[in-house]
């Protein structure tokens, strides 16, 4: 919509910044805040130090750090893989089975975390397949949750394409899995790689399910602030949330440039 | 001699819809037929249908004697150009045409790539990406891969409609001059423009509501079209309603608009003008039963203005002007 009048432009920019300033900014300036503060007493912090900044990026923190990071890979790499082959075959099905496995694939959305936690953890609890006090299980509730928004966002990109390039791909002799490789699946490519950046970033600031999942030995850093934060280490877990927040920022620009990049 | 295609009583539902009601049709070699209709008459469905890009519910379609009903496209080694080209993006130009001929060696591969973008006029843009190409070339593009796999069929669908104007009278012309150099080549042409189809097609078979109305050679099928909706919409003629349930098919330029009481005409009153360049439009109502006539003039010196009345000459059937059934 175009805003004409001034006055009206002027009238919107004020909503706006009185809505994103005390929801958005002002949260995230108060981390920042509080994780260069060495105290905080009045309304500004009283002094600062980058002791927090300098635990948070020492030992166990980083190995906590380290964990988010090879489960938003696993969880995500297996989410997008999933995701891409569930869209692309819900596209080929009949409309029946194409309803029903559309809405399957959208599940998890409608599912809280919580119950994706609980209910991982009293199926895989005991054998056959007993997964509890391992990687596995926070792994398995990651790819759940964010395999939903993958498979959205390529399903979203796969309705806009015209059937027709693939049509065209096997008129002239291609095979179903040349179509699939040199034309379909390339011609994705941008949502794919938004659908990875959203999986990394979703499965970064996971903490509903993992916390029910999660062993000793697998803590992802969203938990770690979580404990940390309930222990009242209020400045060490800001210090954590900055280094989280920079390292999905870092992550996902890169991934867009490499994006940008392949299609030149 | 075996038909290129042919299409044998071809019906196709899209649910319950029914696109296409048992049409028939033969294209020999060499020969072009234009699929001429407005849009939802059928037409690209019965393209489709030969690309093998649908199922038909019933009947049987033959390529060079060969029923290829149920074979997917890959087996049928047909040419297709659609509406919007479908040019692979993520590919060049010369990697676009390269596409069909995976199973050739390299070196035949590049010489034949080179061949066909040399024969559309696209040689100096192989290096280029599809996106950085103009809506004309892009569409030479899309022909030059098609025809590198030498297809026996050439499927064009509506090939022309994303282009302006003066680029689609260039490329009519681009499309005369591909078949002369390819004489051999059977192709369908699915258009609803009849001008397209005057210039380019042997034969035209006209399509409504899913089924054939009328087929034949192109100057036949204009100069006698055997029904009135072919007279419509070939040529956009009047029909003018005559005793015994007849209608007299003249076409605008056949048409004489005159002062009021000119002997020999209809009393009409002009009802609008528009200017063509070349002609003016004057549509005028006949005073005996309001059918609304146009007439092509060159020069609107002594005619009567809108809203006066006037005198229509209509040329009888000796003179020019045909006659269909209702």
């Amino acid at each position: 919509m175009l805003v004409w009048s001034r006055r009206g432009r002027a009238l919107l920019w004020t909503v706006f910044a009185l809505v994103f300033v005390p929801v958005v900014l002002a949260p995230l300036a108060v981390l920042v805040l509080a994780a260069v503060a060495g105290s905080w007493n009045g309304v500004l912090p009283t002094g600062y130090t980058t002791g927090h900044l300098g635990d948070a990026l020492a030992g166990e923190q980083v190995a906590s750090l380290s964990v988010s990071l090879q489960t938003a890979f696993l969880a995500g790499i297996g989410a997008v893989i999933v995701g891409v082959w569930g869209a692309l075959a819900v596209r080929e099905a009949p409309p029946a089975a194409r309803r029903i496995a559309d809405a399957a694939m959208h599940l998890p959305i409608a599912v809280p975390s919580v119950v994706v936690g609980l209910g991982l953890l009293t199926a895989f609890s005991r054998p056959p397949i007993a997964l509890n006090g391992t990687m596995w299980l926070v792994v398995i509730a990651h790819f759940v949750l964010v395999l939903a928004f993958a498979y959205s966002t390529v399903s979203a990109a796969l309705e806009r394409t015209d059937p027709a390039y693939a049509q065209v791909a096997a008129s002239l002799g291609a095979s179903p899995m040349r179509v699939l490789w040199r034309v379909r699946v390339p011609m994705l490519m941008p949502a794919v790689s938004a659908a990875a950046s959203l999986s990394l970033a979703l499965s970064m600031g996971e903490v509903g399910a993992t916390i029910m999942v999660y062993p000793a030995s697998w803590r992802p850093l969203s938990v770690t602030i979580f404990t940390l934060t309930d222990r009242g280490k209020v400045f060490l877990a800001s210090a954590e949330t900055v280094v989280l927040l920079a390292t999905t920022v870092v992550i996902l620009v890169g991934l867009g440039v490499a994006t940008r990049r392949g299609r030149r | 001699m075996t038909a290129a295609i042919g299409l044998r009583d071809v019906t196709v539902h899209y649910g319950r819809t029914e696109a296409l009601s048992a049409f028939s049709i033969d294209v020999a070699v060499g020969e072009t037929v234009a699929l001429l209709g407005p849009s939802g008459s059928g037409k690209s469905t019965a393209l489709k249908a030969v690309a093998g890009f649908l199922r038909p519910s019933a009947g049987s379609v033959l390529l060079a004697g060969r029923d290829v009903t149920h074979a997917p496209p890959r087996e049928r080694g047909i040419g297709v150009v659609v509406q919007q080209y479908a040019l692979f993006p993520h590919m060049k130009v010369k990697d676009n045409v390269a596409f069909g001929l995976a199973a050739m060696g390299r070196a035949d591969r590049r010489a034949r790539v080179a061949e066909v973008l040399d024969l559309v006029g696209m040689a100096a843009y192989a290096g280029r990406y599809p996106r950085e190409l103009s809506g004309g070339q892009q569409q030479r593009v899309a022909i030059a891969r098609a025809l590198a796999i030498r297809p026996p069929v050439l499927l064009l669908d509506e090939p022309l409609s994303a282009l302006d104007a003066s680029l689609r009278a260039e490329m009519v012309g681009e499309l005369q001059r591909l078949k002369r150099e390819l004489p051999d080549t059977a192709v369908l042409y699915v258009t609803h423009d009849q001008t397209e189809a005057l210039a380019l097609a042997d034969r035209i078979a006209v399509m409504r509501d899913a089924r054939l109305v009328d087929v034949d050679a192109t100057e036949e099928l204009y100069h006698r079209p055997p029904s009135a909706f072919t007279a419509s919409f070939l040529g956009a003629a009047n029909l003018i309603p005559r005793e015994g349930g007849e209608l007299l098919v003249v076409r605008p330029h056949q048409v004489a608009v005159a002062a009021a009481g000119t002997p020999g005409g209809r009393a009409a009153r002009v009802t609008g003008v528009q200017w063509r360049g070349s002609t003016y439009r004057v549509t005028c109502a006949l005073d005996a039963d309001g059918t609304e006539v146009r007439a092509d003039v060159a020069s609107l010196d002594g005619l009567p203005g809108v809203g006066e009345t006037a005198t229509v000459l209509v040329p009888t059937v000796g003179e020019g002007a045909t006659v269909v059934r209702v």
